[in-house]
């Protein structure tokens, strides 16, 4: 069971609407994932984390396909169910 | 593990794409633990610490199956001689063999090429902090063509993920990706979810 509420993404404010709007087309969801509105509660924390995770998730020298894969293996070694 | 589904999201849609991921990530951390829990010397960087606990087959005497072996090992990984690894493992040389069967199968091009296999492989291998894979498929990441650019984007990959990782097991986060994907079709000859 989740230790925190998640805020819904309604409840923040909106200049982080409008990221979350970029998030969802970044997944192609209609919705935003927890881990981006959990990083997001701080908004100290999401300014500098929310831009080092587009920047390392990017298309660069490595094609983003790629690097979920990387996610899938570093989340595995981790063990992290999420 | 959401992101497979993140994965999926993107296009790689492919379940045979997956399995190779799972494989390769699974016989990584399995070299990695036995090559660092036997303490075996790098094969690439000297480190005077790393005492084998257990003696490791010599090359030069190596005769038979086992110099067959060490000598396809070597031409695989393009070494001059067989990994650290090997030499460990031929101590039971039908395991060994058997052993690099799947290894070479999972190293191989496929769905992924090789070079994306490696570079998974170093950064499954800096999750782990395991000093033997590390050394072992940063080498042969880089001989594959990994590029400092590559590399950084990697280990920025690597480190975000370390910290996404434990945030959601500290708060105990329950997987959310999976909602965006299509659900998936019942096997053929599997009873329908309405059948009681």
């Amino acid at each position: 069971m989740e230790t925190v509420r998640i805020k819904d993404g309604a409840e923040f404010p909106p200049e982080m609407q409008r990221v979350f709007a970029g998030v969802r087309r970044w997944f192609g969801l209609d919705f935003v994932p927890k881990m981006n509105r959990v990083t997001a509660y701080d908004p100290g924390f999401w300014a500098g984390f929310g831009r080092c995770g587009k920047r390392a998730m990017a298309d660069g020298a490595l094609p983003r396909g790629l690097k979920e894969m990387i996610a899938v293996g570093v989340s595995a070694i981790n063990a992290c169910e999420y | 593990m959401g992101h497979t589904a993140a994965g999926k999201l993107l296009g790689a849609s492919d379940d045979a794409i997956w399995y190779e991921v799972a494989y390769l990530v699974g016989t990584v951390h399995g070299m990695n633990g036995v090559a660092d829990g036997l303490r075996l010397p790098l094969d690439f960087t000297p480190d005077s610490t790393r005492v084998p606990l257990v003696p490791l087959v010599d090359p030069a005497a190596a005769g038979g199956p086992v110099k067959a072996l060490f000598d396809e090992v070597a031409a695989f990984f393009a070494m001059s001689g067989p990994p650290n690894l090997y030499r460990a493992l031929a101590h039971d040389p039908a395991y060994a063999a058997d052993q690099f069967r799947y290894v070479r199968h999972v190293f191989s091009d496929g769905k992924l090429p090789r070079p994306h296999k490696g570079i998974i492989a170093l950064a499954v291998s800096m999750a782990s902090r395991s000093a033997y894979g590390i050394d072992f498929h940063h080498r042969e990441a880089r001989r594959l063509g990994l590029s400092d650019a590559a590399m950084w984007e990697l280990v920025f990959v690597t480190e975000q993920f370390n910290a996404v990782n434990k945030i959601g097991e500290c708060l105990h986060l329950e997987p959310d990706m999976y909602a965006g994907l299509a659900p998936r079709p019942a096997a053929v000859g599997a009873p329908a979810a309405e059948t009681p």
